[in-house]
């Protein structure tokens, strides 16, 4: 039952024994990954909670436990991130707030982002703008996998994150003394 | 165009390990045990030296953080000033003339200890087999102070490791659980943090307890083991001198009220840093000067 190199567990044993056999291992890496991109500790819990909740429910209905390894869990995580951002960008009703946005085609900014001011600004943008920068900045995923990700299109994922680049750098300008 | 320096590049990271609250992972444990349809099988700690643990957690495995032996002047009056600081409910014991008290209601167990000839902090770890470690620590070039190795693996065992930083080792299972809690704690056990050469730090407790040392870049000297333990490698880090050591760090839910109730209970606050992580951490004493850190992901 031991994980091996890849962190993942052995074909032969069952999925939720497996499960539980990488509960260690995995957690920290599930909870930091969460954390990293919410900032706040009670969402992280959630999210975590309902990460190994889906992996448990998962991981029995394929019976193996062949599927388990931390990437997988990551993955899970992320997908659970952007249902959270989802219903956040429903809460705040951003959709007006987008329409009004400018739209900066190339967008070209020429800055070097502070690590600390830069990861701050970040969490103070809307849902799915935070969503769409993160999943291609933060986590460096390509177009396509962020598009699937949330549901959209490449094209209209492409839109977005101009959109969201655009926001991002008006919020990052306006804190002042830092680019 | 591609060759234009893209400033969201600086947005890259990534996975950090951080662990959670303790309770909030044994709590989890608990809950996907349930879903997969496993029970819970709570594993204690020997009452006659060691410990007793919450009986809703499932026990430490091999290598894993046990308890906290925390050496204080008074053990009564520090019962009484962490009792108050971190709600820590905890049960009286004597012996050989000193006086311990043990939290009842912390995921980790900290025994307050008031033996002026221990060290300052001891991490207990638990172990499968007592006479297996014995050995590996002499195997390891470390020393064993004292020991009562069963021959069916059980009973328990202290020293020092190779760079003279404590540690103690217990067979977890049958004893008495002692009291239930009536109130949550505010204060878990967060961090024991373990200053030392992580590469000999390494070669010790790999055969000893299974540890296996990983860190989140390769320029880090800070070193994930098993839950609840680091070590960092300060002198790599900073290139002065330092004498091997480890430190309680003492989770809480946001920083500076904590340091604020510190200073109204007569210790002291130390200065809040955002040292390690993502966490804001800070270095204080009870009334009695007894040294412990303190860690949260909050400073407000």
């Amino acid at each position: 039952m031991a994980p091996d190199d890849d962190g993942g567990v052995e074909d032969e044993v069952p999925a939720g024994q497996a499960l539980l056999a990488l509960y260690d291992r995995a957690l920290p890496q599930v909870y930091g990954y969460l954390f990293d991109r919410c900032r706040d500790v009670t969402t992280a819990e959630d999210l975590t909670s309902e990460t190994f909740l889906a992996a448990a429910a998962a991981a029995v209905e394929r019976r193996s436990g062949a599927v388990v390894s931390i990437p997988w869990m990551i993955g899970i995580a992320r997908h659970k991130l952007v249902d959270h951002w989802r219903r956040r960008t429903r809460d705040e009703r951003l959709a007006t707030a987008v329409a009004g946005t400018t739209v900066e085609h190339g967008d070209p900014w020429d800055a070097h982002l502070d690590g600390v001011h830069a990861t701050d600004v970040l969490g103070r943008l809307g849902g799915h703008h935070r969503a769409a920068l993160t999943l291609r900045y933060v986590d460096d995923l390509p177009v396509p996998q962020v598009a699937e990700l949330l549901g959209r299109t490449v094209h209209a994922t492409e839109a977005l994150l101009v959109r969201a680049r655009a926001a991002y750098r008006k919020a990052y300008e306006s804190e002042g003394d830092d680019v | 165009m591609s060759d234009r320096h893209d400033p969201f590049a600086a947005l890259r990271r990534p996975v950090a390990p951080l662990a959670p609250r303790p309770e909030f992972a044994a709590s989890l444990r608990r809950r996907l045990q349930e879903e997969l349809g496993m029970t819970t099988s709570a594993t204690t700690g020997p009452r006659t030296g060691p410990t007793p643990e919450p009986a809703d957690r499932a026990g430490p495995g091999h290598g894993d953080l046990a308890m906290v032996h925390l050496r204080v002047g008074d053990a009564d009056r520090a019962a009484r000033f962490f009792g108050d600081l971190f709600g820590w409910e905890a049960e009286r014991h004597e012996f050989d003339g000193h006086v311990s008290w043990y939290t009842l209601n912390t995921a980790t167990t900290v025994r307050l200890l008031d033996d002026p000839g221990v060290p300052p902090v001891v991490p207990n770890y638990a172990v499968d087999d007592v006479a297996a470690a014995v050995r590996a620590v002499e195997d390891a070039g470390g020393r064993v102070a004292m020991a009562e190795a069963a021959t069916d693996g059980g009973g328990w065992a202290r020293g020092d490791d190779d760079q003279g930083v404590p540690w103690l080792v217990y067979r977890p299972g049958g004893h008495d659980d002692g009291p239930a809690p009536t109130r949550p704690a505010t204060g878990q056990v967060g961090l024991v943090f373990i200053r030392a050469d992580a590469t000999r730090a390494e070669r010790f407790y790999g055969p000893l307890l299974g540890w296996r040392f990983h860190r989140d870049h390769p320029g880090s000297q800070y070193f994930d083991t098993v839950p609840l333990v680091g070590v960092f490698d300060e002198a790599a880090a900073f290139g002065h001198e330092v004498t091997p050591s480890a430190t309680l760090y003492v989770s809480v839910e946001a920083l500076a009220p904590v340091l604020r109730r510190i200073v109204e209970l007569g210790g002291r606050a130390g200065e809040a840093a955002h040292d390690m992580g993502p966490y804001f951490s800070a270095e204080c004493t009870d009334d009695q000067g007894t040294p412990f850190g303190l860690i949260s992901a909050r400073a407000e």
